[in-house]
């Protein structure tokens, strides 16, 4: 694989996509290093499907721009789309091919491939005379990762990849695309609502919140620096100089926190759940 | 819009497109194949016919003589076939992230449709006719499709979309109001070369490119994952509570009776009655009066001769047995009861929107027929009568498939789904006369019967679509 190691992967600026009257995305800017694993969270509705849609240019954006490999993503000559690789969350169309029929004619627009990775094609486990109409939702779902990953991407955006699989599919699953990624140092920046498993996996967090990135960090930052600190009387803990990312009747979930901080006596603190975390992160608030 | 110079890579894109046509993958995905077939072999019938005729007729004579709609017809399918075979690969979630893969089946479709547009052409020259007026024929009745196939660049002004749209309509509705024009056919295959040359490259050039516009629909953002436009719920905090009952109005059994029939494009019963009202004199009056102009007849004349073909006005509607997807979900509702009752229901609510919808329709086309032809009251009465009967019954007759079969291919529900039009549009050198019509009525009537007191077992016990696929 030939990565060039001075060019960004992605690099999202000020980027705004709107609907009409709806703004789905305001003002996001974010980079992704090569080798990098960035989880992008957020509760339904918080645009993540839209930035993945303005990433790979599905979508035109409003305001700002997305580049990939240094070249804006509306404009992407084909020899860097065929570095890039997408999972949509559900597999439509292409229904009355043939499984091999699918992945071999798939796999010809990206000129003369490698054989396609042993374990990949294990994991995947599909009938090559299935007809895809005749898959069942998960199997649909394994096709599609397996055609976005045959061609061993630089970078792989996966929208909610792994939410029609069974248990051990989804386990194994996130166990090759980490492998994937130690292996070949590509980028990945996935979407998906399995906390635990974006947590093992990635090294970046993004929180999505109403169309707003509210907290861009890495995964071993986070678990170091976040914090419940609890008071008797909370609102003493608003003056410190730490991020507060969430609220509750007792404290506040802070981020940045460190040793060093010097807290107001008699504040507790602990930590917090990474399921708690994220439902204080990306809690819809009032504007 | 796509260069016409191609690279090596994109050359070996364009071949591997090329090749699923009239694979097994293009056969499987296509459940229009079966009425093209069938309507390939009635065009094939009818120019056949023609050229018989015209051994002691001339050209004009012919033409009237004969039903050239079903090769109208025939172009039009052909497109359709092209557009659903292009649309499952460039349709697909992942086809935006393949490189070239949009590209090149828009290249595949353009040859593929300029090689049976000319293979029309040079089969419709064997009337005989100048090949360049029966290339401008089959061209100029693809318009609709041309317009079909178009998407706009995403960086194209709102203002020359708009006028785009505004022309591509203009087009299809002068194509639509032609082809019901008796001698239309005669006139645009008899048009001297200095219009129609110029104006089979312009039309050419138009369905060409509009084919080689189709990679824009990957960036039209009404082509994404649903999900993608989801807006929130105006919630205020992630712990708010339930919805209240009261915001969720429960659905009047008026609404759930349109939602049996159409749910994707719900025509809805008021607007139906509105739409029957006027569709039939509106349209029949405009036809009537290019007639007049290109036959140089009185209005009450071409009106009268425009009966026949304003008959498939009656049987205009809904995808009832087609678009099934919504099936299951009505069904778990539980407003219905069981599977039984609930396939009943499709069928009271589609017998009931006919027989409420098709005597407006039939009023409006049998009135002014029987006053300008002029026929005696009872004749009248009898008549209308007939193709009530005969309308009814055919829409009806769409679920014979599955009084034959378990569970029917969708090429085939389709094709039963669209007879009604088709038949009509057959008979309609014989739906003038009243024996005839009372001959079809009593047929459509005995196999409308039959479909309607038992195809519903039959279709409670198959598989119900509840996939989008």
């Amino acid at each position: 694989m030939n990565i060039r190691q001075d060019v960004l992967p992605v690099r999202v600026t000020n980027l705004t996509k709107r609907f009409g009257s709806f703004t789905a995305l305001d003002g996001v800017s974010f980079t992704v290093e090569p080798g990098e694993t960035v989880a992008l969270l957020g509760r339904n509705g918080a645009g993540k499907s839209t930035l993945i849609g303005c990433l790979m240019g599905f979508l035109v954006p409003d305001k700002g721009s997305v580049d990939l490999f240094g070249q804006n993503v509306l404009d992407l000559p084909r020899d860097l789309r065929a570095k890039t690789g997408f999972v949509p969350q559900t597999m439509t169309g292409f229904g009355a091919f043939t499984v091999g029929k699918l992945i071999d004619y798939i796999g010809a627009f990206y000129g003369r491939l490698p054989p396609i990775d042993p374990a990949l094609l294990r994991w995947a486990d599909l009938d090559p005379k299935k007809i895809v109409k005749s898959l069942s939702g998960g199997q649909r779902q394994r096709l599609a990762i397996l055609l976005a990953m045959r061609h061993e991407p630089d970078f792989l955006v996966l929208d909610e990849p792994v939410a029609s699989l069974d248990p051990h599919a989804r386990r194994d699953f996130m166990n090759l695309l980490g492998d994937y990624a130690r292996r070949t140092g590509a980028s990945v920046l996935i979407s998906s609502h399995i906390l635990s498993d974006l947590e093992r996996l990635c090294s970046r967090l993004l929180f999505l919140r109403q169309g707003c990135l509210v907290l861009d960090v890495p995964t071993n930052v986070f678990r170091a620096t976040t914090r419940w600190l609890d008071h008797a009387t909370p609102h003493i803990l608003n003056d410190l100089p730490l991020q507060i990312i969430g609220q509750r009747e007792t404290g506040l979930l802070v981020h940045g926190w460190s040793e060093d901080v010097i807290l107001p006596e008699g504040t507790t603190i602990s930590v917090p759940d990474f399921e708690d975390a994220f439902l204080e992160i990306t809690a819809t608030r009032a504007a | 819009m796509a260069s016409l110079r191609l690279s090596p890579l994109e050359w070996s894109d364009l071949r591997r497109a090329l090749g699923l046509y009239f694979t097994a993958t293009f056969l499987r995905s296509n459940y229009m194949l079966l009425m093209l077939a069938c309507w390939v072999v009635a065009a094939a019938v009818t120019l056949w016919n023609i050229h018989a005729l015209l051994r002691h007729e001339t050209l004009a004579q012919a033409l009237s003589h004969a039903n050239i709609f079903n090769a109208i017809l025939v172009i039009m399918l052909v497109q359709s076939v092209l557009q659903l075979h292009a649309n499952n690969q460039i349709g697909g979630s992942q086809a935006p992230s393949i490189p070239g893969l949009a590209l090149a089946e828009a290249r595949a479709a353009s040859i593929v449709a300029s090689v049976t547009i000319l293979g029309f052409a040079g089969l419709t020259s064997l009337l005989p006719v100048p090949f360049h007026d029966a290339l401008f024929f089959i061209l100029f009745n693809a318009i609709p499709y041309a317009v079909q196939w178009y998407a706009p660049p995403r960086e194209q002004s709102g203002k020359k979309g708009g006028a785009i749209l505004f022309f591509g309509i203009a087009l299809m509705v002068g194509q639509f109001a032609l082809i019901f024009v008796s001698n239309a056919a005669y006139w645009m295959l008899t048009r001297p070369a200095v219009l129609t040359i110029p104006a089979s490259i312009f039309l050419f050039i138009g369905l060409i490119g509009s084919i080689l516009s189709l990679p824009n629909r990957l960036h039209d953002s009404k082509s994404l994952s649903p999900s993608v436009h989801k807006q929130p719920l105006p919630v205020e905090s992630t712990r708010s509570g339930p919805v209240e009952p009261s915001a969720q109005k429960p659905l009047t059994p008026y609404q759930l009776r349109q939602m049996l029939l159409a749910p994707t494009a719900p025509v809805t019963f008021r607007t139906d009655i509105l739409i029957s009202l006027i569709l039939i004199p509106v349209f029949l009056s405009v036809f009537a009066m290019i007639e007049a102009f290109l036959s140089h007849r009185s209005f009450g004349a071409a009106w009268i001769k425009s009966v026949g073909t304003g008959c498939v006005m009656l049987v205009i509607g809904d995808k009832w047995l087609l678009d099934r997807q919504h099936w299951p979900l009505l069904l778990v509702t539980g407003r219905f009861g069981s599977r039984i009752k609930f396939v009943q229901a499709v069928f009271k609510a589609k017998l009931a929107r006919m027989l409420i919808v098709t005597p407006i329709r039939v009023l409006s086309l049998v009135v002014p027929y029987a006053v300008l032809k002029p026929l005696l009251p009872t004749t009248a009465f009898y008549y209308a009568l007939d193709l009530i009967v005969l309308a009814v019954g055919m829409t009806l007759c769409s679920a014979l498939p599955f009084l034959l079969l378990r569970s029917p291919a969708k090429s085939i529900v389709f094709a039963f789904n669209l007879a009604p039009v088709l038949l009509i549009q057959l008979c309609s050198p014989f739906l003038l006369s009243l024996r005839n019509a009372a001959y079809l009525a009593i047929t459509a009537l005995v196999l409308g019967f039959l479909s309607y007191l038992f195809a519903p077992y039959r279709i409670s016990r198959s598989d119900w679509p509840y996939d989008n696929e």
